[in-house]
């Protein structure tokens, strides 16, 4: 029989040793509570009862730093596939090293953008962030914005608690919030997102991920079938002759054949952010 | 044959499919492709083409404008940067 708490420390240690930043542990019971039907940890792993998160995969300052558009959304995209490989290798670790079932989180999609399970909850529910209003994604108090992974496993392990102070809005957006209704985020991206603040805490948000994803799965798989789709209903040889040879679809192809830029493209509203800019500030002072 | 809806079970239910998923997300959390089908009664394989389809069912111009939005960001995060650094020499 496993002592738990090395358990933990020696899995905390492993992630850690492979990339990630934070790791959290989630009960699968929790998750399951919020999580909707066909989306649940215990839907996908039989017995399961453990949900390890990872997060890591923080985009470079340079990329905030780039004056090109192209730049950060490459670096974002391609760093979402190492957090996905330090989770792959923590599933194998687990069930070599103690015996148990583990699986990597699945992030196959169904037809419709609907991941299998949602990191960020499970990210939420394993004490790593709170919600916040830019991009709906989990922000963490040191780390700013990170991209997460989990493994689901049959292993009981001790849980670590949710956040219980948001750490969504910081306070100089609830000081901009109180002057004039607005956050640097909202401010930025006014058609994906709306929000509103009351006494210093998100009382509202309002998410548009389908606008979003034109701009963060740009030259996506979306943007490939809205294309094709277009040049199979045009009539005119030449016309989709351009079409399917131009650069935006040839860019479209190009990031599905070197799997990147297809998620995680646009961080406008990640570059204003002051939680996420003040994660940064150690390597600010080094110049 | 792949499963695909007719396409006016799909112009009927494409509105509610969408508002009851997390295409847009508000206040409670969307419903999933199961959770819609118990919903409204339909089968599940039906509910996916309806969502698969609706949530691409928007112009192309968006990810046209999606191109142009991130270089404007751009530029005016390097100008305001400008302005501040000269604001403060």
């Amino acid at each position: 029989m496993s002592n738990l708490p090395v358990a933990e420390e020696k899995i905390k240690k492993f992630a850690r040793k492979n990339g990630a930043l934070i790791t959290g542990i989630a009960s699968v019971s929790s998750i399951d509570e919020e999580a909707p039907k066909g989306h649940r940890p215990s839907e996908v792993l039989e017995g399961a009862k453990s949900v390890i998160v990872v997060g890591g995969g923080k985009i470079n300052l340079g990329a905030y730093k780039s004056p090109m558009a192209y730049i950060p959304g490459y670096i974002s995209s391609v760093k979402v596939s190492g957090v996905h490989r330090i989770a792959f290798k923590l599933a194998d670790f687990i069930e070599k090293e103690f015996d148990h079932y583990a699986i990597f989180s699945p992030q196959a999609l169904s037809g419709a953008n609907q991941p299998v399970i949602d990191d960020e909850l499970c990210a939420i529910k394993a004490g790593l962030g709170t919600r916040a209003i830019a991009a709906y994604r989990v922000l963490n108090k040191t780390h700013g914005f990170l991209n997460y992974a989990s493994v689901i496993t049959t292993m009981p392990l001790k849980s670590d608690s949710p956040i219980k102070k948001p750490v969504c809005p910081a306070p100089e957006c609830v000081e901009m919030w109180e002057e004039s209704q607005t956050t640097p985020c909202l401010q930025v991206c006014p058609q994906c997102l709306k929000a509103e603040i009351k006494d210093g805490t998100i009382k509202k948000i309002k998410f548009n991920r389908m606008i979003h994803e034109s701009r963060s799965q740009t030259t996506s798989t979306s943007a490939f079938q809205k294309i094709l789709l277009e040049a199979l209903n045009e009539k005119d040889p030449e016309k989709k002759k351009m079409m399917l040879l131009g650069d935006f679809f040839s860019r479209t192809i190009r990031s599905m054949a070197y799997n990147y830029n297809l998620s995680n493209t646009t961080i406008e509203c990640l570059r204003v952010c002051p939680v996420e800019q003040r994660s940064y500030s150690k390597q600010k002072a080094r110049g | 044959m792949v499963h695909v809806v007719t396409p006016e079970m799909y112009k009927k239910y494409k509105e509610k499919v969408l508002g009851l998923s997390n295409a847009i997300q508000e206040g409670e959390r969307g419903l999933s492709v199961r959770e819609i089908a118990d919903k409204l009664g339909l089968k599940l394989e039906d509910v996916k083409e309806i969502l698969s389809v609706a949530e691409k069912d928007v112009p192309l111009s968006w990810y046209e404008d999606a191109e142009r939005f991130k270089e404007e960001r751009v530029r005016a995060s390097f100008r305001s940067r400008r302005s501040r650094s000269s604001e403060s020499k």
